[in-house]
């Protein structure tokens, strides 16, 4: 009797509002998944606290778990990287890309202020990677489109730094949110870490003579993690923002990115 | 003082999110207790059709972690079953929850009334009662003061337990506080967060300690 009331009880739970989004002006009066503590997060807090009403926000650790609820019609929208929304709709009818933002949000290589020497190698190995084409094939190996084009001109072969130090001798050892297709997230085994962030920090850590080390660590405690110094950097789909440059080193954009708004396909 | 000033401010989130802690931890306690106590009168029944399923619920529930439970509920069974999806984060909580504490509430009532003498239950039917009136008049009352410490654990169990619906994004105590000190960079929020936990868990002790106090009397 108990399980029966609890039926009738979810069947008339059934049944999100649906809407037509086409901008985050069309947020109030519906259901809105973000990450927790992305810069797509923070954009609909600062909409909110500028008196935008009504907006119901479904913030998730993980931005599997935002379509997952967006597959069941729960939310109304994902507001997320452009990376990611590629993943998601790339070769599927499901899901329809509707807004993408004008500001773009690139991503860096995030690492503590103290370290400046590895800073400058990291820097270099990024280059070192456009000029020699390597970046581009892992940006086409991970995305099916280059979303790196254009972003640095390299024209002369560049000189990485030796300098530098690491917290292990031999590692470089990166902090990363596995969970985040395709910039980092788990092969099909469910074991191996996959992706074009992954690619790019063993690129990177090959060419400064290190091996890479990964560090799965959850988004909301990733910069922490920096600051109490688990691991040399971050490379985990680090958008670049004023206030994270303020507090940390952030090296210039080795990926594009852009703010956008993904919703589901009619069926 | 500038410390103060900004756990003054993030008070009125957290107490908010406290509501949500409160009001799964107490709907979702009292829930299971009328499934445990119809799942531990079940165990304890002669007849192998009640008994057999109920064991096996106990088994299942208790036997399988309450996050992949609470996971499979909102995210795998509206995957297999289109029809049972739960829009509502706080009912399908309510449900993992229920259905999950129950199994251990059954547990707790069923060892407290087996604890009773065998002598009560015989001394009631030779008085001419059936078993349901023995147990309904004897037995169960006199379980009722074994029963409490237990499932004040139990409780106090569940109210910290509840955390573990920040990972279907709902927004408890714990998932508030961890929002602000990831937002705010700053892990001063933990201190008001533990106070709001303290606090309650010494509200629910007090109160089932004067319960204890008043069922005593049948010992």
């Amino acid at each position: 009797m108990c399980l029966a009331a609890m039926l009738a009880f979810v069947l008339a739970a059934c049944g999100g509002s649906k809407g037509g989004i086409t901008s985050p002006d069309d947020f109030p009066g519906h259901n809105i998944a973000v990450k927790i503590a992305t810069t797509a997060s923070d954009s609909i807090d600062e909409m909110i606290e500028g008196g935008a009403k009504k907006i119901e926000v479904s913030r998730y650790e993980k931005v599997t778990q935002c379509f997952d609820d967006l597959a069941l019609d729960r939310v109304d929208a994902v507001y997320v990287d452009s990376v990611v929304s590629a993943y998601y709709t790339a070769g599927s009818d499901k899901y329809n890309r509707v807004w993408l933002s004008d500001a773009t949000e690139p991503m860096g290589v995030c690492l503590a202020k103290s370290a400046g020497p590895l800073a400058a190698a990291v820097e270099a190995a990024l280059d070192t990677m456009y000029f020699d084409g390597t970046m581009a094939g892992i940006a086409t190996k991970n995305f099916g489109e280059d979303f790196t084009a254009g972003l640095r001109d390299v024209k002369e072969a560049p000189v990485i730094p030796t300098d530098f130090t690491t917290m292990a001798p031999g590692k470089l050892i990166i902090g990363c949110d596995v969970g985040y297709p395709p910039m980092e997230y788990k092969a099909d085994n469910g074991v191996d870490f996959v992706g074009f962030d992954i690619d790019v920090a063993a690129r990177v850590a090959e060419l400064l003579g290190l091996e890479a080390e990964y560090v799965n660590t959850a988004w909301d405690g990733i910069f922490t993690g920096l600051e109490n110094g688990r691991y040399d950097a971050i490379v985990s789909a680090v958008s670049i923002t004023p206030e994270r440059q303020e507090k940390y080193i952030l090296t210039r954009p080795y990926v594009a990115n852009a703010l956008c708004i993904v919703t589901k396909a009619a069926e | 003082m500038d410390s103060l000033h900004q756990i003054a401010n993030w008070m009125p989130a957290l107490v908010h999110a406290t509501g949500t802690t409160l009001a799964l931890t107490a709907t979702s306690v009292v829930t299971a207790l009328a499934l445990g106590i119809v799942l531990a009168l079940a165990k304890i029944s002669g007849n192998s059709w009640i008994n057999k399923p109920a064991t096996a619920y106990v088994f299942f529930f208790r036997g399988t972690p309450l996050l992949i439970q609470l996971f499979f509920i909102y995210f795998g069974l509206p995957q297999i079953f289109p029809e049972l999806n739960i829009s509502s984060r706080f009912l399908a909580a309510y449900i993992a929850f229920s259905l999950n504490i129950a199994a251990y509430l059954a547990e707790i009532i069923r060892a407290a009334i087996q604890s009773i003498d065998k002598g009560q239950m015989e001394a009631a039917r030779s008085l001419g009662m059936g078993y349901g009136q023995a147990m309904r008049l004897v037995v169960i009352p006199q379980s009722y003061r074994r029963m409490i410490p237990p499932v004040c654990n139990e409780f106090i169990m569940v109210l910290k337990d509840t955390a573990l619906v920040s990972i279907i994004a709902l927004n408890d105590l714990t998932f508030q506080t961890k929002m602000i000190a990831s937002n705010k960079a700053s892990a001063l929020v933990y201190v008001p967060a533990l106070a709001i936990y303290l606090v309650l868990t010494a509200i629910f002790t007090i109160i089932f300690n004067n319960l204890e106090k008043k069922f005593s009397v049948y010992e």
